[in-house]
């Protein structure tokens, strides 16, 4: 189109015609707002609404669901169960993952390129194949650990893993591990090595310029690869299903019960709007934290 | 003229490849019915590939499933259901009825169905018809316990201690432990009090589901617990040492009904299925080894091979115990719920 053709037009029209403003993203957020938006407010809607055989009765809108679960002991204690896994699994995974990201940075060449297909491949097998890995591993007598313990002599009687908090903690940290090292590989990586260098040159030991100038460095990623572990760990039903055994539940566990099990969609759906929007609050503390800690960081710009 | 011709001959031709699928699905009819997971499927297999070979251009598929995500799944479709059948067991049968996700059972379409043991036509509620039954017990593992059991109250012998598990209330399983183990202590389907009382004195390890079960006995981890036959079945089957017994005073018995989904597209070849199911020669397959699914129709003998897992004498089905799953049902969520209290 002519130059002179485009100048005559509206503003706004012109930026779009441009390729400028949103439109490039249209296409992904209609998307989104239609299979992700959409089917989400839908179903946390259900927890406001009483529905009867499927169908949702007239003029029934209403918060003593929602009130009633908040005052439901129960509730309280699977909240803090989702959370305790969930800040656990996301520390284990940052003391795991920071020594791998630190060796990548490194290291160069082929060896680089192997410590991130080790690190990447994980994730080209479902979680729920790698629960049931677990589940060989550290099943019972016959369980791989089990047998290796009890044909050493180390111990008389199998260990019981399987089906206690161990065995989730377990699960989620190996399952979790990629989403923290990934974000710490990319800052470790491009770090400014000058700085550590300044350090060295001006008297630290390796040890204090490391906690003093390389970790500080790497606190963005830190953060954001708590805010990620600590999402999928918090709303993770799977591990709790298959490595916590019947008696382990959490809210994501009983969000999925109470829709499919029960069939009580009002109630699965007050959990998940209380799961989403609890593991909402404390992605935002642990985001807020981290740009708190990483201020220092941040360059002025002119 | 040539161009118009060619360009006629053109669009039929599109016109032609646009409508073949639609011409190929006319004439190959799909049902799709809900069936078992693994082994217990192949006596429906068998009915698949007999009904296909009676009726040319017709293919069953059999979706291995739970009866409780079925049922989630049509609820969730608002009944625009994409399955033609379904086995339930007596608790998702009662939810089904009440919800109007199965349809009502006329008996001339199903005329196999005049044969059905009457106390088990009775339990159907005029929904499906009464497929197999199968039973609770319990299984032991003889390399992780020496010890038989021989009553419900066996699961607190000081000799099992520490090596019992138990189902999760969320499965049928579960629900039917927890009603046996109330009367055997006292109570009933409306006090199960006394259940919670003696699970939690128990301690036991819990499994989320009948085949987790299994595999807790499988690896060692457990030596007793409350199972179907079926299952155990199975797994001695495969040579594991696991045994089955009917324990005192008697195994739950819990039927299973084939039942016509609502708004099926295709009644009468559901009705033929149903009919089919009732039918002497499946029946006995289906009883024989290594399915031990219980036979519903008079007259079908109960093999010896599946006399350790089938009640095959009058004193045998006089022990069986009935739970009345119109007072379980309606209150799964709460008794979930209670479950969890108790033991989460």
């Amino acid at each position: 189109m002519p130059a002179e053709t485009l100048a005559r037009r509206p503003a706004p029209l012109r930026r779009i015609l441009h390729g400028g403003g949103i439109w490039p993203a249209v296409p992904a957020l209609v998307f989104l707002f239609v299979f992700l938006l959409l089917p989400m407010v839908t179903l946390l809607a259900f927890g406001f609404l009483t529905i009867e055989r499927g169908r949702i009765q007239p003029d029934s809108f209403t918060v003593a669901h929602l009130l009633h679960a908040l005052q439901d002991d129960l509730v309280w204690r699977l909240m803090w169960r989702s959370f305790w896994v969930a800040v656990v699994s996301s520390v284990l995974c940052l003391l795991l993952a920071y020594p791998v990201a630190y060796l990548f940075a490194e290291t160069k060449g082929i060896w680089r390129t192997l410590i991130l297909v080790a690190v990447i491949s994980p994730l080209l097998t479902s979680a729920l194949v790698r629960a049931y890995a677990w589940i060989v591993i550290l099943g019972g007598r016959r369980g791989m650990l089990n047998q290796a313990l009890l044909s050493l002599g180390l111990i008389e009687e199998p260990l019981r893993i399987l089906n206690t908090d161990w065995a989730v903690l377990i699960g989620m940290t190996q399952i979790h591990l990629p989403f923290m090292v990934l974000p710490l590989l990319a800052v470790l990586a491009e770090r400014d090595r000058r700085l550590e260098e300044a350090s060295l040159n001006l008297g630290a030991s390796r040890t204090g310029t490391f906690f003093r100038v390389t970790v500080p460095m790497s606190v963005p990623a830190i953060f954001a690869g708590l805010a990620l572990v600590f999402a999928v760990s918090y709303t993770n039903f799977i591990v709790p299903q298959l490595l916590g055994g019947g008696a382990y539940s959490t809210l994501a566990v009983q969000v999925y019960e109470q829709t499919v099990v029960v069939l009580d969609w009002t109630r699965g759906a007050v959990l998940a709007t209380i799961l989403l929007s609890t593991c909402f609050a404390f992605v935002l503390a642990i985001v807020a934290l981290g740009n708190r800690l990483a201020r220092w960081n941040e360059v002025a710009k002119p | 003229m040539t161009t118009l011709l060619g360009r006629r001959s053109l669009g039929g031709l599109a016109l032609a490849a646009l409508a073949t699928p639609q011409v190929a699905r006319a004439q190959s009819r799909e049902l799709v019915i809900v069936s078992f997971a693994g082994q217990l499927q192949e006596p429906h297999q068998w009915l698949a590939r007999r009904m296909e070979a009676r009726h040319p251009g017709l293919r069953i598929r059999l979706v291995p499933s739970e009866a409780q995500d079925i049922v989630a799944q049509i609820k969730a479709a608002q009944g625009h259901s994409p399955f033609d059948a379904m086995p339930n067991g007596e608790p998702p049968h009662l939810i089904a009825q009440r919800e109007g996700y199965i349809t009502r059972l006329d008996p001339a379409k199903v005329p196999n169905a005049a044969n059905v043991v009457p106390e088990f036509m009775a339990k159907s509620g005029g929904f499906g018809v009464p497929a197999s039954y199968s039973l609770v017990g319990i299984a032991w593992n003889t390399r992780v316990v020496r010890r038989e059991p021989t009553s419900w109250e066996d699961l607190w012998h000081a000799d099992y201690r520490g090596k019992v598990a138990i189902p999760r209330a969320s499965s049928n399983l579960g629900l039917a432990v927890l009603a046996i183990i109330a009367k055997v202590f006292g109570g009933s389907e409306d006090n199960l009090a006394p259940a919670w009382e003696r699970l939690a004195a128990l301690r036991p390890v819990v499994g989320r589901s009948p085949t987790a079960l299994l595999q807790l006995l499988e690896r060692e981890e457990i030596g007793v617990a409350p199972i179907w036959n079926n299952d155990v079945a199975g797994a001695a089957a495969r040579g594991l040492p696991i045994r089955f017994i009917q324990p005192a005073p008697g195994p739950v018995s819990l039927l299973s009904f084939m039942s016509e989904i609502a708004n099926t597209r295709h009644p009468e070849l559901v009705h033929e299925w149903m009919n089919e199911i009732l039918s002497p020669e499946y029946q006995q397959r289906a009883a024989n080894e290594p399915y031990f699914f219980g036979p519903t129709v008079r007259g079908v003998a109960v093999p010896d091979a599946a006399k350790p897992y089938t009640p095959s004498t009058p004193a045998e089905v006089a022990r069986l115990q009935s739970v009345d799953w119109s007072k379980i049902a309606p209150v799964r969520g709460r008794i979930l719920e209670q479950f969890d209290r108790t033991f989460s």
